[in-house]
């Protein structure tokens, strides 16, 4: 019996381990592409380099920080921070919902968001506002959906996510008349494309100053990894487990909001990915939140990077990302459906 | 009453403005089991979910040890007092070992990792429930009985002096059920503290050491099977009509009437 417990923490470590393997290589390989092709082997030897690991190259290691810290870096931090982020959210949500087809929007706060930076682009505030805007929009639109919820009594898991869809369209309709509103030739395209998504004007500033809010967030959310697996058995279940189920809701609920709308305050709308990351990390390490929360955010950080890298890289000018995550992430939601479903069908 | 009983008094009700329970009064002890009989939409679910704190009462007041339930946090109740719902189902495939480990979060708390002690003994309750065959299937492939007993192994595994289970018998084939009644009552020679609601007046006669009736928000009579369940409670719990069988060992059972 003790052998079971040694082979199936065995076989998570092994495979975790992959998955930090795979991130690094996802990470390397978007480094090495680009307009300017590095090898593999010069950006360890650039790493190696700045950590005097190897003997400078002053010839090159201009141009190559310039490329590799400046440029690149930044995006693809800040492609594993979000995709990390908007998957441990949906995965959060799914169980705090009970819902397979829970994902981070779910209670508006990509719709709210889209209004805060709809309407800061109509106001031609600064970038950094902007931020500000969308992420007030966002976590606004949550609020307006629980307080929703609560107006009929104690809201449940129906009335939270009723409430929220309520508050997503109200925020919708809003961010339709903004772009009635929206002059055509200016503001209009910008709110378009802010929606589609982009990680091209993140500096690694803006990163490393919301990096820690962002991995606090997600290491909150895993903490409640175990009560969280009791709700996902039902309100009663964690009531008889000795979980203060309303709390621990509206605590996943702030946690979730609260990494989902500083991604997208960063990022611009990027979907799909908060709702399949989790069900493709559930195949690998089943539906405990301990292991899933963590696989989720690695497998997210993984695709992210990667729809990432082929946005800047497969055409000349460079694709939303919001596209790309839908695209490459329908079919695979496909592959996973097949044996997700066992679960909740 | 003992130190570790749970006592419900004058509970009151009201659903939509229909009064549920009008001063239902039920005890739960330390090594008992109590059988709680009522027909369809009597209120028994609620009259368990009350006892439990998942629900507050209009009226009236439950205390667990003698103190006001209020004033237990649910993690404090969860030690004491283990929970087994009706026709539960799952969203996720959690494995049944899985959800029987969920059982020691109430004792072990929320951060505290899965050990392979934990591991043992979660097996170990699948084997005396005969269903550690299972202890790798998704909870959600496996059949409402064999989800029934999970759920069972579950509460065992909380550790808590009383059990509560909603009709625990729904789903289980005949002998499942048996075998169910022979192991609450094996707990209740360890000490524990047993309250199933239940469609199966028989099943109750035999095993319980007392059968509650819920009649119209009331539990009408609280006592010994053979003084409270005979012909005449059940016509009147249930409207059917029957005849007592009294076996030469105490044991009854009853036979509908033919129409």
């Amino acid at each position: 019996m003790s052998h079971a417990y040694s082979s199936e923490r065995a076989r998570a470590l092994i495979l975790f381990l992959s998955l930090v393997a795979l991130l690094a290589a996802a990470a390397l390989v978007a480094l090495s592409l680009g307009r300017y092709g590095l090898t593999i082997p010069e950006i360890l030897r650039f790493l190696a380099s700045r950590a005097n690991l190897a003997a400078p190259d002053p010839a090159r290691d201009d141009l190559f920080g310039n490329i590799i810290v400046e440029i690149r870096l930044p995006r693809i931090l800040a492609a594993g921070l979000i995709g990390a982020a908007l998957s441990v959210a949906g995965a959060a949500y799914q169980s705090a919902f009970r819902n397979p087809l829970a994902s981070p929007g779910l209670l508006g706060a990509l719709g709210g968001a889209s209004f805060g930076a709809a309407l800061a682009l109509m106001l031609g505030l600064s970038w950094v506002t902007l931020q500000g805007f969308a992420f007030a929009g966002g976590v606004g639109a949550v609020a307006l959906g629980v307080v929703i919820a609560n107006l009929f009594g104690e809201a449940s898991a129906i009335t939270l996510i009723l409430g929220g869809m309520i508050s997503g369209a109200f925020f919708t309709a809003a961010l339709s008349i903004l772009k009635y509103a929206a002059d055509p030739y200016d503001q209009l395209p910008a709110i378009v494309y802010w929606l589609m998504g982009s990680l091209a004007g993140i500096s690694l500033d803006q990163i490393l100053w919301t990096a820690p809010f962002m991995l606090a967030g997600m290491a909150g959310l895993a903490l409640l990894g175990r009560p969280l697996d009791a709700l996902a058995m039902g309100e009663d279940e964690a009531r008889g487990l000795g979980v203060p189920v309303a709390a621990l809701r509206y605590g996943a609920i702030a946690l979730a909001t609260f990494i989902s709308a500083l991604s997208v305050s960063l990022s611009g709308m990027i979907g799909w990915i908060g709702l399949f990351a989790p069900h493709f990390a559930r195949l690998l390490v089943g539906p405990g939140n301990a292991r899933l929360l963590p696989a989720s955010a690695l497998v997210g950080a993984i695709f992210l990077i990667g729809a990432d890298t082929l946005a800047r890289s497969v055409a000349r000018a460079e694709i939303p990302i919001g596209i790309i995550t839908e695209l490459l992430g329908i079919p695979a939601f496909i592959l996973v459906l097949r044996r997700a479903r066992r679960g909740w069908m | 009453m003992t130190l570790a009983g749970l006592e419900a008094n004058a509970l009151v009700f009201t659903r939509e403005k229909r009064h549920v329970l009008d001063g239902a009064s039920l005890s739960l002890d330390a090594g008992e089991i109590v059988s709680l009989l009522g027909a369809n939409g009597s209120g028994k679910t609620t009259l368990l979910r009350l006892m439990l704190g998942f629900l507050k009462p209009e009226d009236g007041v439950v205390a667990l040890a003698g103190r006001d339930l209020r004033a237990w946090s649910r993690r404090e109740i969860a030690r004491r007092i283990a929970y087994v719902a009706q026709n539960h189902v799952a969203p996720f495939p959690y494995r049944v070992r899985d959800v029987v480990l969920l059982g020691r979060l109430p004792q072990s708390g929320w951060l505290a990792p899965v050990r392979a002690g934990d591991f043992r003994a979660a097996d170990a309750l699948l084997d005396e429930l005969g269903i550690l065959a299972l202890a790798e299937r998704p909870y959600t492939e496996i059949s409402g009985g064999e989800r029934q007993l999970t759920l069972i192994a579950r509460a065992l595994a909380q550790g808590a002096g009383l059990l509560v289970m909603d009709e625990p018998m729904a789903g289980l084939d005949y002998g499942a059920q048996i075998r169910l009644m022979r192991l609450l009552q094996t707990l209740r020679t360890k000490g524990i503290g047993v309250l199933i609601s239940t469609h199966h007046p028989e099943h109750a006669f035999w095993a319980s050491d007392r059968i509650a009736l819920l009649e119209q928000g009331r539990i009408s009579v609280t006592g010994a099977p053979r003084d409270v369940l005979d012909a005449p409670a059940i016509e009147r719990l249930y409207r059917v009509k029957v005849t007592a069988l009294t076996a030469p060992d105490g044991r009854a059972a009853f036979l509908p009437e033919p129409a």
